[in-house]
């Protein structure tokens, strides 16, 4: 074998790539945050207290963990209808363990989880096997899963909880409530995942490109069951830090989860079309939405308006995802044309 | 592989026998599944629960089928197109309460009071369809956006109130029967003939399943689909005020709660008959069965005196089972090429 | 680091002398024969081209090279070993790398993470070293003469470069034998010159690349040998390059021993105009265009796949939005901005080239394939749809066009290509047009069918509707249209009367395609002198 010929000067097609196209990305969100928390605390004179502080805390911590969830499924192309179901699931079945059984608090959280992730999982393998979208596959384990929620506590909350179980809900250190801390290692973990570790990369794959996946190796059906597992472990998760917060578990909780795991993503940038996420993203998306409707409460706009507000923002933010992918494609047209563009007719010829 | 294996050219059981030939037919049948569900449990309910032939119980089966079906074909309508329109449960408490306030402070009769509810349903699901449109947006996020905007919308207004000093007269319709027959169900039904008569024998309702079955083909064979998604969004949200107002005639108030149990049922009830999610067919007989099941469903619960509160899982376990069955049904026929 | 990657894909002494060989490949397809026992031989090293028309069945190899078809019966020997491939990974297991027009990457990863894309796999709870991926797939990436930092964003990188790190991709995995599918299709005269330096370096390599185009300055540029097929066979046997010149080389492509037979003679009748179009551009069409139709005239529009011409006539009728120029129907102004103008204000149809996607709703009957043009027309005085009437349009077409199918209610998915076809047309023909567009009315169409097809188109213009014949067959159009536009990368390079001879209009239009026609020009899109030894 002879010896590695030396690169041509010429043969290097070294031209900088551009940032330009990088289409989706966590930095709309975060000025938009800055922008409205600005106007808040100049609008609403409470809006910057340690009191208003530690409520949006809480807000933002549940919010994020649940848009976790369909941040994930909808990297991996793929979506989840049952995440408030998950999560108002297992929030009971968590309560009712520890009050009428008196499973100590680690264990019942412990068992939660694994319900949750192994709900996920069912939801995964229906899709897989069956071939049915996500959507209606979503759409009924929902309704078993609130049917479930609903025939197992005829409607009514656990209201004797174990004090230490309740603790981790009120608990702060140096004023910053231990459930927000908990958030953000969340989103730490899921950070590290999506980004070095197989599974998440292998997911990410899926959801880009599962062809080129495919062929690669990738595990695609695994991937897709892994991450709606992941899914409703995260909506599972949810479910129970904010029983702990709340202090009760109610079988309403998750009920208004839905808009707002598809909202934050969008907001902060997770494509719709599958194959990135942003976590600082997400975060970012769920402050947004926390502000806005703490903001509406902090001017005494009535709170029946709240959801007229979270589905004009989903709409906006469903309006700059369309404005990203419009912009892919006119640069992508661009390129191709401008080569078109530069040979000169010949002679001779029109 | 098949019966009869040296005709690889005609098609399987063209000569086999008549079981083998009833067989085919019944597995090519798109209303298989939901017909044989249905028989299975009515037996089982007329022989375990006699309360479910009583008059009594028929009744109030047909009043629930009456507004479950209604929902269904606004689904339909859009499920024809290949979209879906989670804004119905929305749109039917808007309309419910917009009627109900203009009878009941607004002071005007049923009948312009419905109406004006029911074009205002119509208005919203067209500002769906143009928004749709026109913008481009992922219509699933749209419409997720516009169920809660609607929602909210309607509590702005009217800060939770609900409306139950109805005219007697619209409340006496809601409960009339003609021979036994609820005044609601015929209603119903002829609503669903209509329906189905547009999607049979009219130019538009052509359009609607040409451009659910293949929008580009649709778009190049000179169809304006763009109009035809809209249109399909206005007559579901028309359809959406219609129940509304029925259900609304029924419970004789209006409440913000109205719709809220809508959204399962709209695609359940369709999916079960044969209408397909993807676009391009639908079966309204079909989707009265399918709303039939899952009334028959819910009453088999009540006879039995299991919880209400399970219905929901049921219907889910229903919704998945009978998916599941229809596929493979849909993979056999393929794979023996019936 | 970059001797230790060279060293993985070094030629190992024992290899075969001959990388690839198919022998008597035969594949069909319901109604047409796509490949007619084809060989070709690939010997290690060695850069072959792969040249034919569209239709001549170069894809259709292509696909069971790489494992997404299999040959109905034929030999496939890899080093001399018979291969049995049923899917692409095992193609790729054996050594085949393929890199198509259209990209295979994760565009949301780094251009490393992309060469090296098999490294995510089998580590699913392991942590992952993107550093090391991005320093493993550097050589490989600067064998392809890629110089840029592997933790770039794929997606952020230009066509040229993310077609270089599908080929580094290929290296990457040890192929031995690289398909290279029209690889300076959308890339820069510069990049495609540093293309051909990788391939020469990979050469140097031992890796045996088979590079399939139809630009015949690369072909000499670079290649060694040549296998040409035509109409789903071998034009002649696998040859060396050096014994054929550019006139044989298109003679192969195109030259065919029959002639069809000759149609009855047309009428001109008066020409006057009933399009005409000058300078129309389109997002997708952006190179203004200008020509014009006459009445009862054929216009064919000759060129290879990708040389703009469904986009030109998807700018004319107004599927795509027209961004500058004038369309004039018989002499009026026209502003068509949507198919459904077109159809309803200036009769203008166009049959789809892909049926299937675009010309067919495969899951409805045939009735409602056929009169989907003209429902408005079918109301009955109370608005309803005049059942009897719609059944009867799809009657009478399926009557004149012979269609064959079990009944009128039956799914249209349900027929075989050529069937298929046909109702597609009806579709059409139904709507009376004027003016009529018909986009590769005979790809993967049964010969049988294709000569009925010629008849019907030969029929319409007689009888005065005025006909735009998009074509990537030679014979046919030479057969059929009374004027020819030549289409090259998007624009019209030529206007060329028919004078029915098919030597010399096949050899005028090649000429103009592959530039070395007749204008007595040299190749315009030759690559710059000394890019390499």
């Amino acid at each position: 074998m002879t010896a590695p010929r030396p690169l041509l000067p010429d043969a290097m097609v070294a031209e900088a790539p551009s940032r330009r196209r990088f289409t989706g990305g966590p930095s709309g969100a975060v000025i938009a945050v800055l922008v409205v928390g600005a106007a808040l605390s100049v609008a609403a004179p409470k809006f910057l207290t340690a009191d208003n502080f530690e409520v949006l805390a809480y807000s933002v911590a549940n919010l994020a963990v649940v848009a976790f969830a369909q941040m994930a499924v909808l990297a991996a192309g793929g979506m989840d209808l049952s995440v408030g179901a998950v999560g108002g699931l297992t929030a009971v079945l968590v309560g009712g363990m520890m009050e009428a059984w008196h499973v100590p608090t680690p264990l019942a959280i412990l068992a939660g989880l694994a319900l949750g992730a192994a709900a996920g999982a069912l939801n995964g393998l229906l899709v897989v096997r069956t071939g049915l979208s996500a959507f209606i596959v979503t759409l009924a384990t929902a309704s078993v899963f609130t049917g479930l929620n609903l025939g197992i506590t005829s409607g009514q909350p656990f209201y004797y909880l174990p004090e230490d179980f309740k603790a981790i809900g009120a608990l702060t250190i140096a004023g910053v409530p231990v459930l927000l801390l908990v958030m953000l290692a969340v989103g730490a973990v899921l950070w590290f995942v999506f980004s070095r570790v197989g599974l998440g990369r292998q997911i990410l794959s899926v959801g880009a490109n599962p062809r080129a996946a495919e062929l690669a190796g990738v595990p695609v059906e695994r991937s897709r069951i892994v991450v709606h597992a992941l899914a409703s472990f995260l909506a599972a998760f949810a479910g129970i830090i904010l029983t702990a917060r709340l202090g009760v578990a109610q079988p309403s909780i998750g009920n208004d989860w839905l808009l707002q795991s598809f909202a934050a993503p969008i907001i902060g940038g997770t494509l719709l079309s599958g194959g990135f996420l942003s976590i600082p993203g997400v975060i970012a998306g769920a402050f947004l939405l926390t502000i806005v409707a703490n903001g509406l409460i902090q001017l005494n706009i009535d709170p029946y308006w709240t959801q007229l507000f979270s589905g004009l923002i989903i709409l906006a933010a469903g309006g700059i995802d369309r404005l990203r992918s419009l912009n892919v494609q006119r640069l992508e047209r661009a390129e191709r044309f401008a080569l078109a563009n530069m040979p000169a007719p010949r002679p001779g010829e029109r | 592989m098949t019966a009869g294996s040296d005709q690889s050219t005609a098609r399987p059981g063209a000569s086999a026998s008549l079981g083998r030939r009833l067989w085919y037919g019944l597995v090519r049948w798109d209303l298989a599944s939901v017909t044989l569900a249905l028989v299975v449990i009515a037996v089982a309910l007329m022989i375990g629960a006699p309360a479910f032939h009583s008059a009594y119980n028929l009744r109030a089966l047909g009043f629930t089928i009456a507004v479950t079906g209604v929902v269904a074909l606004a689904q339909v309508t859009v499920l024809s197109v290949g979209q879906f329109n989670l804004a119905l449960t929305s749109i039917g408490a808007m309309v419910g309460l917009l009627s109900g306030w203009l009878m009941q402070v607004g002071g005007l009769p049923w009948f312009p009071a419905v109406m004006l509810g029911i074009a205002f349903g119509a208005l919203s699901g067209a500002l769906q369809g143009w928004i749709i449109v026109r913008s481009g947006i992922n219509a699933f996020i749209v419409s997720l956006a516009l169920a809660a905007a609607y929602f909210g919308a309607m509590l702005g207004l009217s800060r939770g109130a609900s409306f139950n000093q109805l005219p007697p007269s619209y409340v006496a319709l809601g409960r009339a029967s003609l021979f036994g027959v609820p005044w609601l169900l015929i209603f119903s039904v002829a609503v669903a003939a209509i329906v189905s008569l547009v999607f049979t024998r009219t130019v538009g309702g052509r359009k609607l399943l040409a451009t659910g079955a293949n929008p580009r083909t649709a778009l190049m064979s000179g169809i304006a689909t763009g109009r035809v998604t809209i249109a399909a969004h206005t007559l579901s949200g028309l359809l959406a005020g219609i129940a509304a107002v029925m259900l609304v005639a029924r419970l004789g108030s209006a409440q913000p709660s109205l719709g809220s149990e809508w959204l399962l049922p709209s695609f359940a009830a369709p999916v079960l008959g044969g209408t397909l999610l993807t676009g391009g067919r639908v079966l309204i007989v079909g989707t009265y069965l399918g709303a039939l099941l899952l009334a028959v469903i819910a009453n088999g619960l009540v006879l039995f005196g299991v919880s209400a509160y399970w219905y929901q899982s049921l219907l889910g376990v229903v919704l998945l089972l009978a998916l599941a069955i229809d596929r493979s049904r849909q993979s056999y026929v393929l794979r023996h090429q019936l | 680091m970059a001797e230790a990657a060279l060293a993985v894909s070094a030629a190992s002494p024992a290899e075969h002398p001959v990388a690839l060989e198919l022998t008597d490949i035969s594949k069909g397809f319901p109604g047409v024969q796509a490949l007619d026992r084809v060989s070709l031989t690939l010997r290690r090293g060695e850069v072959q081209a792969l040249l034919g028309e569209n239709g001549a069945g170069k894809s259709t190899l292509i696909k069971i090279i790489t494992g997404v078809y299999r040959a109905d019966q034929g030999s496939y020997r890899i080093n001399g070993e018979p291969v049995t491939i049923a899917n692409p990974r095992q193609a790729f297991a054996h050594g085949i790398g393929v890199v198509h027009q259209e990209r295979s990457l994760v565009p949301t990863f780094t251009a490393g993470e992309n060469v090296l894309l098999e490294r995510i796999v089998g580590t699913a709870f392991q942590v992952i070293d993107r550093e090391k991926i991005h320093r493993d797939a550097r050589p490989f990436m600067e064998m392809v003469g890629l110089a840029i930092d592997p933790s770039h964003r794929v997606e952020s990188l230009s066509p040229a470069q993310k077609q270089l790190i599908e080929i580094a991709r290929a290296l990457s995995q040890n192929t031995r034998i690289l398909l290279l599918d029209e690889p300076t299709a959308s890339i820069s005269l510069k990049e495609a010159a540093s293309l051909l330096e990788t391939i020469r370096r990979l050469k140097a390599q031992g890796v045996s690349i088979l590079y399939v185009t139809h630009k015949l300055e690369e072909v000499y540029e670079i290649c060694d040998s040549v296998t040409v097929l035509r109409d789903g066979r071998n034009a002649a046997p696998t040859s060396p390059l050096s014994e054929l010149g550019r006139d044989q080389l298109i003679q192969r492509m195109i030259g065919r021993s029959h002639t069809n037979a000759p149609l009855p003679a047309r009428p001109l009748g008066d020409r006057k105009f009933v399009l005409e179009v000058e300078a129309l551009q389109s997002a997708n069409s952006p190179i203004p265009a200008t020509f014009s139709l006459a009445k009862g005239e054929i216009l064919g529009w000759y060129g290879l796949v990708g040389s703009g011409r469904t986009e030109l006539a998807r700018a004319v009728i107004g599927a795509d939005g027209a961004t500058g120029g004038r369309v004039r129907v018989d002499g009026k102004d026209a502003r068509i901005a949507s198919v459904a103008d077109a159809l309803h204000r200036c009769r203008i149809g166009y049959i789809s080239e892909n049926r299937q996607e675009e010309g067919l709703f495969l899951a409805h009957p045939i009735i409602r394939n056929v009169a989907v043009t003209v429902w408005g027309r079918l109301r009955q005085s109370i608005g309803l749809l005049d059942l009897a009437a719609e059944k009867q349009t799809a009657e009478t077409y399926r009557a004149s066009l012979s269609i064959r199918m079990a009944s009128l209610r039956q799914a249209v998915g349900n027929l075989s290509g050529g069937n298929q076809q046909k109702v597609s047309v009806a579709k059409w023909l139904a709507a009376r047009p004027e003016i009529l567009i018909i986009d590769e009315p005979t790809v993967g169409i049964d010969v049988g069918t294709k000569y009925e097809l010629h008849q019907l188109i030969w029929e319409l213009a007689n009888s005065g509707i005025s006909i735009i014949l998009i074509s990537s067959d030679m014979p046919e159009i030479v057969r059929l249209a009374d004027r020819i536009l030549v289409f090259r990368s998007n624009r019209i390079v030529a206007d060329l009367p028919n004078d029915r001879d098919y030597d010399s209009m096949s050899r005028a239009i090649m000429g103009r395609i592959v530039g070395t026609g007749d204008d007595g020009s040299g190749g315009g899109t030759r690559p710059r002198e000394g890019a390499g030894p």
